[in-house]
């Protein structure tokens, strides 16, 4: 059998058509937490052939009673970056590449890292939804979107909280806190310090491979994290927490804002001891406005963490920190 | 014997270096803006620098402005090390300097109005004086009982050893 010059070159363009349209893939990727607990899931960019310039997608979770999104943080790569939380428990994600941070041919490309609180058993989807990507050359790029498996498992289904009041007292000056119990409903997000005068300070918070983070009055308060908040004059900010114990937090190499949970004040050796890597602790004297004595791991000073207070503590390896009582 | 002596000295600062310093809390601005006395368009992009490194931008949302005083108004965020406090910072709009510049100090925040004008350059020095050292703490060192420290200057714990470190190699040498 003959086959004409003009089959085969048809053959070819269909091949160039087909390799053109070939897109990349965003995923979600899957994950497996405990009832009550929090876990970060990356989204990734599994090829990123011409670069990429920028992005924005809405992510959401499709079964609330067992998985929700309460926030998200982005790459070094991404200069300018912004989480919104939006309607029925969405986050509308967008992010900028002004420094050329992802250059073409990359692969295995982190878009954001999704911090998802556990509800109940069971499984939910975290979908994208609205997703633009756009190449360094400012060409849409084609992409496929893939939602993530959450699997809820491992526990008892979380009793009815009962609540408790953990006012945050501020001094005058700058002072270090965290939250050291899962807030209830209408105590979630960072809009409860709307009154305090800051006088032009934001709240900050830190990540050793983010820098310093801006809170936003619609970002939630994540339980265990250090949070750094200035105001011109004393003043007790309510909070109402459940009286469940919020889950672990994980730490990341480097200095981390960090807090304990419970309402115990236990010793860094105690309350630390299930991180092997860290080396150092400092938390903050709101009262004299400057940090206390450091505390060394293995040291012989005897250095306190309070619930309610925040502290920076340095690791040598990731690790993970566990709720106290 | 000497000499080894001081490289050990010289070894153990450096795993002590090995410690990177508690990051400085930010030192936020916000304000009016204006080139050649006309308020600045907005997606104007104003960008804070340290001896030529960027250090945060800003993009304006409202004509002639830039951020706010409230406490989640967007602001100019920098974030400088710690071995940039006491520099100055310079404000940039694409080539164009602005002629007010100010010291780097940790935790403060500033209502700085910029004026882009041409041949006024860094020519206004806009620097408060420092009110947030306490927020400012110094690396431990691998002593037993490290101290956080309120100053800005390096413990003369930590220079100590370097100093000997270096006397003994210099003193091996000439025998």
């Amino acid at each position: 059998m003959k086959i004409s010059p003009v089959c085969i070159i048809l053959i070819i363009m269909i091949g160039f058509v087909i390799s053109g349209v070939e897109g990349a893939t965003v995923s979600i990727q899957p994950a497996t937490l405990s009832p009550g607990n929090t876990g970060t899931i990356d989204i990734l960019l599994d090829s990123a052939s011409t670069g990429i310039s920028g992005y924005q997608m809405t992510v959401q979770s499709d079964n609330a009673a067992v998985a929700v999104v309460t926030g998200a943080t982005f790459p070094s790569w991404a200069a300018l970056s912004e989480a919104v939380p939006g309607d029925g428990g969405s986050y509308a994600l967008r992010a900028i590449d002004l420094n050329s941070g992802v250059e073409a041919g990359a692969t295995q490309v982190t878009l954001a890292t999704l911090s998802v609180q556990a509800a109940g058993s069971g499984t939910a989807q975290i979908t994208i939804q609205n997703l633009q990507i756009d190449d360094d050359a400012g060409n849409p790029l084609q992409a496929e979107a893939k939602s993530g498996t959450v699997t809820v498992s491992g526990g008892a289904p979380p009793t009815e909280p009962s609540t408790q009041e953990i006012p945050v007292t501020l001094q005058t000056g700058w002072n270090l806190i965290s939250i050291p119990m899962q807030p209830a409903a209408g105590f979630e997000y960072a809009d409860i310090f709307k009154d305090v005068q800051s006088a032009g300070h934001s709240i900050l918070t830190y990540d050793p491979s983010a820098g310093w983070i801006t809170i936003g009055k619609g970002d939630r308060l994540i339980p265990m994290t250090g949070y750094w908040i200035y105001t011109t004059s004393p003043v007790t900010i309510p909070l109402t927490a459940q009286g469940s114990p919020t889950g672990p937090k994980n730490l990341n190499a480097g200095w981390n804002l960090a807090g304990i949970s419970g309402t115990s004040t236990q010793s860094a050796e105690t309350a630390l001891s299930g991180i092997s890597s860290w080396s150092y602790v400092v938390s903050y004297d709101a009262g004299r406005q400057q940090y206390r004595d450091a505390g060394i791991k293995g040291g012989q000073n005897q250095i306190m963490l309070t619930p309610g207070e925040g502290f920076w503590i340095y690791l040598d390896a990731p690790g993970t920190l566990s709720p106290g009582t | 014997m000497m000499y080894k002596t001081g490289l050990c000295f010289l070894f153990i600062i450096l795993l002590a270096a090995g410690v990177s310093a508690i990051p400085p809390l930010p030192y936020e601005f916000y304000g009016n803006v204006s080139i050649n006395e006309t308020p600045a368009e907005v997606g104007t992009i104003i960008i804070a620098k340290v001896n030529g490194t960027e250090v945060g931008n800003i993009t304006t949302t409202a004509p002639g402005a830039y951020g706010g005083a409230g406490t989640f108004d967007r602001r100019l965020v920098v974030n400088g090390a710690e071995d940039q406090i006491g520099e100055y910072i310079t404000f940039w709009i694409g080539e164009k300097q602005a002629a007010q510049k100010v010291k780097l100090y940790a935790g403060e925040s500033q209502k700085l109005d910029l004026t882009f004008t041409p041949g006024k350059e860094g020519s206004i020095d806009a620097s408060v004086t420092p009110s947030q050292s306490g927020t400012i703490a110094n690396v431990p060192t691998g002593e037993e009982t490290p101290v956080a420290t309120e100053t800005q200057t390096k413990a003369p714990l930590f220079i100590a050893p370097i100093a000997a470190g270096l006397a003994l190699i210099i003193l091996a040498r000439r025998d």
